[in-house]
């Protein structure tokens, strides 16, 4: 079988014009981290643009227009299709490309269009299943989403579901994979010391959608989005606080889009919370005394700018011995856990992590810190795999330490 | 049949391919979505775009056109080499356009069909007045200085990133058959009119490279007229291939790069 009629509608007429405003200069091919350890060619920017736009003139240019379109064959497209969910839309790409084209943009409308065709990873159908019907990742009971306060020395009064001007929306892998639960755990505990009054969703939290929405199937995403946007509004709530860069970019850049309007209350990643409080002195941080460096999450830094927010916060560790990663703030190596690769190519996403690994080593530091429980889970494999002799580290689980100390 | 006649009109249906090329992509960009409607009308894309300029301002708009669709300062950035070859090649090469389209419209338009003859005409038609002579060779002489570096990193240096294919060497052969051509034509011309030195050392490469042949008695106006219709008919045939080809990149990347460049400006806003 082969598909003789491909459908452009799901592109925008801006990103059918990035097709021709591709210089072929290759830059993106220097700075893609999934191609840099596959080498395969549709797996880079340059090669997947190629690849569209081939298909594009097969069926829209000027031969097609006289003689009919030339259909694409089923091994092109399962070939193409590995290309495109073998990125883990970090976006660097983007950062370097002369042009500017937006390339994170093309990726997921590419994959929209893959999912159309039904060429996809089998692990994202069983992923759509467990969202849409079980309203998180992992597939199991949602009920189990405030596993992670259980051990807490003090559970927060109101942490389920009560009117507070502060929602902590937790995400699905803080809440129910053991590895994150430091996260919400130190960040409920720092709001705890500082008088902060803030509850979550509890059971009433469902997946942000991100995950679908990268993978294709964004359309899946807009029930989940009203429904979650409906409960925050329920509870009055005035700021909402995330700790996963992902839920971030989608509550602030998809939610308004996905609901139709504004959400009516601030959305914050929990590093910017922190770096107000470190500004206004409100946190007493005591020394730690590993020397760390700092991994800039895709979805934080990239792709919603947030860059400097959890260095102020590290930097005002009494004594911190802080340094920078070759690769860091818009030119951030991945660290190999976005865009649902993992699913697919769990070799590919270890591959990226042992390199972000290095030159954390090359750093001098001995604790990754990042701000991101995705990014902390995929480093911390690679930790393990490697042997290696670091600690990886949320930003929220640093401070907590820290006050501790103080 | 004249060389000019035999130029315009291989010109025309140069400019008519081009035209027809240029609407064919547009009609497949339009296959897509504006402002979530899609398979939009061109007038639904043309005010679409005049919203978007409206709301980030005019001047936001031209300063991104400058700074990032024409300068490329991203690129600047990055690798001044890269930087300094894609200026030269596509500085002077729009400046050639130019510089050809206005030299074209005031020969046929203002000379020939209204006969209008005034000192600045005369000045641009002629080719041997110093500023047209000055601009035609050095314009030349810095695409081809860019056109080497390019040459110089695609078949030379190759760096790991560069993926090396018939568009790209098509692109380099068709640029540099173009260029290189033009100087013989020039040196013939020269020839023919037998330009003495006053004039002639304002076209600082093509007269000295002219000089040895100065004492033959060859046929200097026959194998200006067939150089001349190779270099013409070559670049028409090039500008013709331009909407098919990579090199559209040309016209659409800095649209793209302005664009993106504002929108990202609004994002961060």
């Amino acid at each position: 079988m082969s598909i003789s009629h491909l459908k452009l509608e799901g592109y925008t007429a801006r990103q059918l014009m990035e097709l021709d405003a591709c210089t072929r200069c290759g830059e993106c091919v220097a700075w893609c981290p999934t191609f840099n350890e596959n080498r395969q060619e549709l797996t880079h920017p340059l090669g997947k643009i190629a690849e569209l736009k081939g298909w594009v003139r097969r069926q829209y240019g000027l031969r097609a227009r006289l003689l009919g379109r030339r259909p694409i064959a089923d091994e092109e497209i399962a070939a193409y299709s590995r290309g495109v969910y073998s990125c883990t839309l970090c976006g660097r790409c983007k950062q370097v490309c002369p042009v500017q084209i937006d390339t994170r943009s093309l990726w997921i409308a590419m994959r929209e269009q893959l999912v159309e065709l039904g060429s996809y990873p089998p692990a994202l159908a069983t992923l759509r299943q467990n969202v849409t019907a079980r309203y998180n990742i992992s597939g199991e009971d949602n009920a189990g989403r405030l596993g992670w306060s259980q051990n807490l020395p003090q559970v927060p009064e109101g942490l389920d579901c009560r009117p507070a001007e502060m929602v902590y929306f937790v995400g699905c892998v803080s809440a129910l994979y053991p590895q994150a639960y430091a996260i919400p755990q130190s960040l409920t505990q720092i709001l705890g010391r500082v008088g902060i009054r803030f509850t979550t969703l509890g059971a009433g939290e469902w997946c942000c959608g991100y995950p679908l929405i990268i993978a294709g199937m964004g359309a899946e995403a807009r029930a989940l989005a009203l429904h979650n946007v409906e409960a925050v509004r329920a509870l009055g709530a005035r700021t909402l606080v995330v700790t996963c860069p992902s839920c971030l970019h989608t509550w602030r850049h998809e939610y308004p889009r996905l609901v139709g309007g504004r959400l009516g209350f601030e959305v914050r990643h929990a590093s910017e919370l922190l770096a107000d409080l470190v500004a206004a002195g409100t946190l007493q941080l005591g020394p730690f005394d590993k020397p760390l460096t700092y991994h800039d999450p895709c979805d934080l830094g990239r792709n919603s700018g947030i860059y400097e927010a959890p260095r102020r916060v590290l930097r005002a560790i009494p004594n911190v011995r802080f340094s920078e990663m070759r690769d860091n703030r818009e030119l951030a190596l991945c660290c190999g856990g976005g865009g649902d690769v993992e699913m697919g190519d769990a070799e590919l996403t270890a591959a990226v992590s042992r390199r972000r690994l290095a030159q954390a080593q090359e750093a001098g530091a001995e604790v990754i810190v990042s701000a991101c429980q995705q990014c902390k889970r995929t480093l911390t494999g690679a930790v393990r795999r490697e042997k290696a002799r670091l600690r990886v580290l949320d930003v929220t689980e640093v401070v907590w330490q820290a006050m501790q100390n103080a | 049949m004249s060389r000019l006649t035999i130029f315009w009109a291989a010109h025309l249906t140069a400019t008519v391919i081009f035209l027809a090329g240029c609407w064919l992509n547009l009609s497949i960009w339009l296959q897509g979505r504006i402002e979530g409607r899609a398979k939009p009308s061109l007038w639904g894309a043309i005010g679409a775009s005049w919203r978007f300029v409206r709301r980030v301002g005019l001047r936001r708009t031209l300063r991104a056109l400058l700074l990032d669709g024409l300068l490329h300062r991203r690129l600047l950035r990055q690798d001044f080499w890269r930087w300094f070859a894609h200026a030269c090649l596509l500085g002077s090469f729009l400046a050639l356009t130019l510089l050809s389209t206005f030299t074209g419209i005031f020969e046929e338009g203002f000379v020939t069909l209204l006969n209008i003859r005034t000192p600045l005409i005369e000045a641009i038609v002629n080719k041997d007045t110093p500023l047209m002579a000055l601009l035609n060779e050095t314009l030349g002489l810095i695409m081809i200085a860019g056109l080497l570096l390019v040459i110089a990193r695609r078949y030379i240096r190759r760096p790991a990133q560069l993926r090396t294919g018939p568009p790209d060497t098509l692109l380099v052969v068709l640029l540099g058959v173009t260029l290189l051509s033009g100087y013989p034509t020039e040196v013939l011309r020269l020839l023919m009119e037998q330009a003495g030195p006053g004039v002639g050392w304002y076209s600082y490469i093509s007269y000295p490279l002219s000089l040895p042949f100065r004492s033959l008695n060859w046929p200097w106006e026959r194998l200006h007229y067939w150089v001349f219709l190779f270099h013409s008919l070559f670049a028409s045939a090039f500008f013709a291939y331009v909407p098919f080809s990579k090199f559209f990149h040309v016209l659409v990347s800095p649209v793209v790069a302005t664009a993106n460049s504002l929108a990202g400006e609004e994002q961060a806003a």
